[in-house]
């Protein structure tokens, strides 16, 4: 037997294509920009790359291609709906997906009438559990202020086509999710360390106070874990094998609590200026905090992870 | 041992329900929905400040002869718990009601007592703490402002960062070194600054937790009469020990978070999964948390009623006010789901509130320290 967790050829040239794409196109004021209007143009030339049709029939990459896209991505906060988008390329007929895949259809995913990106959505999608429909709007969308500072905005649907069956759409958008978070934890979590080598207090580097270093080695640990496990449903998913499903969700609820839990230790290792607006912690938080909640729910996660116990 | 409240004690409780109904208007949460720093929050609480004041709530726990009735600091428990749990519309008034009144009545002189306790009393100034700079956070005896003596008056020089309230406040508390070639815990003094002293400038640092919240005041030549001084000169820190032993135990936050846990209590069985194992035992947890915070922070206030020393238990109860505080947050996002990450909802404000609980009133890692080498003994690092 052998374990190789490293991303093949392929999987580095991709990370490495959108890395550099998000370093020239997604500093920290796009980041915190986008939480006013949706980057149309930016979310249009990330489709270009081809990421949006990462492991659909048209693309030329897998699900491990996609995961590695999406960790680059996550690294960078890269805005808009990028689990959504996944989930609906599983799901939608041909011409829809294509239109999803070029990034001229904005995804918004939900359960209405609290739609993300509704504001920005030429394409709607109702989940209900393990269910998902294509969906129109009845009437205006009324924009919603977040705390992720993400475009939503509530619309009542008209409920319409049964998109048939999501197993494929949960476990990539399960991935996608859990490969985010756990590069924006991380990230996160690296500029915390930063902060912890260089700010001084009481003659030294807090860094050298146990009680900072450990929690921090402590999210470590955890956002490790998750990326790993994306990594592996990844792997899963391409080799077509029947529990994919559930290491994708036991990814993604383990990239939820160890993002999550890095929220609250690398606040506090910041301090006051974590509490700030324009300070180096809350436009991650923030996203990491959004990105843990939306649709399809945790209950379906966990659903699908407690299936091996005929649960 | 007895643990019950008196019959006065419910009766009050009442009273304070019936007259917050009766004064918090119908928009009460929408109105603070930005904050005690926002405008309109600030505006109102002024006014409401005044109305329990005329009622004599404000500083019943105070002395009578500097503005109070002499009650019992449960009273003023009962008051603080009912307040923060409508969302505090008494805005900032804790700083000055809670430790900076108390610290004027032990050091103070007559002149200084006469011009600030009867106003605190009547509701009618506001404060704001200058103790934090930017190197000088946890550390707080790193700090370098400066106030030089120039005959009868101190001239300031420095900055002070995450003051509070600065632009409502018409005093700061302000610690200044007024040794300059002291180091550490000496020769440092405390000033009662009027903030409309030519040379201080003040500019707000945006805030997750509503509107100016934070802010950096700069203090260039600020000349502040000696007479201002509170305490001896060199040795502020005296005083700021006495006055955060006060300030420790910190504002009764379970009570809020309680509140919201009632509210999703209320949300879990309108939406039919009260019934949940899993739900109630989130619950379960999350409101065991809230009573012990509140178990802990009474005992600190018999302490206070019996006129015993401060002790460590402080320290203890504020961390578990912080583990409430965020244990609510959590559940409240994960019970709401995505409507719970609407702006102004008090999902998303407790999240906020509980990102701030670890990092005011003293960091949770300092807390941590002072519990293990007063409250357990063990050596310092």
């Amino acid at each position: 037997m052998s374990l190789d967790l490293e991303f093949d050829d392929a999987g580095k040239a991709i990370a490495d294509a959108i890395a550099q794409f998000c370093r020239d196109r997604c500093a920290d004021e796009v980041v915190k920009a986008a939480a006013h209007e949706f980057p149309f143009k930016l979310w249009r030339d990330l489709a270009d790359l081809g990421v949006l049709a990462l492991a659909t029939p048209e693309g030329d990459g897998r699900a491990l291609e996609l995961c590695a896209a999406v960790e680059a991505l996550g690294a960078a906060l890269f805005p808009g709906p990028l689990v959504a988008s996944f989930f609906a390329t599983q799901v939608l007929p041909p011409a829809e997906r294509a239109r999803v895949a070029r990034g001229e259809a904005i995804v918004s995913l939900g359960e209405p009438p609290l739609m993300p990106f509704a504001p920005a959505a030429s394409l709607f999608i109702e989940v209900r559990g393990d269910r998902a429909f294509l969906a129109e709007p009845r009437g205006p969308v009324e924009p919603v202020q977040t705390l992720g500072g993400e475009p939503w905005g509530r619309v009542d649907l008209a409920c319409g086509a049964d998109l048939g069956d999501t197993a494929r759409a949960h476990a990539l958008s399960d991935v996608a999710r859990a490969a985010y978070l756990a590069a924006a934890a991380r990230r996160l979590v690296d500029d915390a360390s930063h902060h912890a080598r260089t700010r001084r207090q009481f003659g030294r580097s807090i860094g050298e106070f146990q009680a900072v270093a450990h929690p921090l080695a402590d999210c470590a640990i955890g956002l490790s874990a998750a990326s790993t496990l994306a990594r592996v449903a990844a792997f899963r998913f391409d080799a077509g094998d029947a529990e994919a499903r559930a290491v994708a969700a036991a990814a993604r609820l383990s990239a939820c609590a160890a993002s999550l839990a890095s929220v609250y230790t690398c606040h506090q290792v910041f301090g006051a200026v974590g509490i700030t607006l324009e300070g180096p912690a809350f436009h991650v938080s923030r996203r990491i905090r959004q990105l843990a909640s939306p649709p399809p729910s945790e209950e379906t996660a966990r659903d699908a992870v407690l299936a091996r116990y005929g649960l | 041992m007895e643990f019950g409240w008196s019959d006065e004690d419910l009766a009050y409780r009442r009273e304070l329900r019936a007259f917050l109904a009766a004064e918090l208007p119908d928009d009460w949460a929408e109105l603070s929905k930005d904050g005690p720093g926002s405008e309109a929050q600030a505006r109102f609480s002024r006014d409401f400040a005044a109305r329990l004041a005329a009622r004599g709530w404000l500083t019943q726990h105070w002395p009578r002869e500097y503005g109070g009735s002499d009650a019992s600091p449960w009273r003023h428990a009962i008051l603080s718990e009912e307040m923060w749990s409508r969302g505090e519309p008494r805005g900032p008034q804790y700083m000055n009601v809670n430790w900076i009144g108390p610290a004027i009545m032990k050091f103070g002189t007559e002149e200084q007592k006469r011009l600030h306790l009867e106003r605190i009393s009547r509701g009618d100034a506001l404060w704001c703490q200058g103790f934090s700079e930017p190197e000088a956070g946890s550390d707080l005896a790193a700090l370098r402002t400066l106030a030089i003596r120039d005959g009868d008056q101190y001239v300031v020089n420095g900055g002070k960062i995450w003051t509070s309230y600065a632009n409502h406040a018409e005093f700061c508390f302000l610690l200044v070194r007024t040794d300059p070639d002291s180091k550490r815990h000496r020769g440092i003094s405390v000033l009662l600054m009027p903030m409309d002293t030519p040379g201080v400038e003040i500019r707000e640092i945006p805030a997750v937790v509503g509107e100016r919240y934070f802010h950096e005041v700069f203090l260039t030549d600020a000349r502040v009469p000696v007479s201002c001084r509170l305490g001896p000169e060199h040795e502020g820190w005296s005083v700021v020990t006495y006055a955060l032993q006060y300030e420790r135990v910190g504002s009764p936050r379970y009570a809020r978070a309680a509140l919201t846990l009632d509210q999703l209590a209320e949300l879990a069985r309108s939406q039919g999964v009260l019934d949940d194992a899993g739900v109630q035992e989130k619950l379960g947890q999350a409101r065991a948390l809230c009573e012990a915070a509140r178990a802990l922070t009474y005992r600190v206030i018999d302490q206070r009623a019996r006129n015993q020393p401060p002790t460590a238990d402080s320290n203890v109860a504020r961390v578990a006010g912080t583990m409430a505080d965020r244990a609510v947050a959590e559940l409240a996002l994960e019970l709401f789901g995505p409507e719970s990450l609407e702006y102004g909802t008090f999902g998303d404000a407790q999240f906020r509130m509980a990102m701030t609980a670890g990092v005011a009133v003293g960091a949770t890692e300092i807390q941590l320290n002072l519990i293990a080498t007063r409250f357990l003994g063990l050596p310092r690092a």
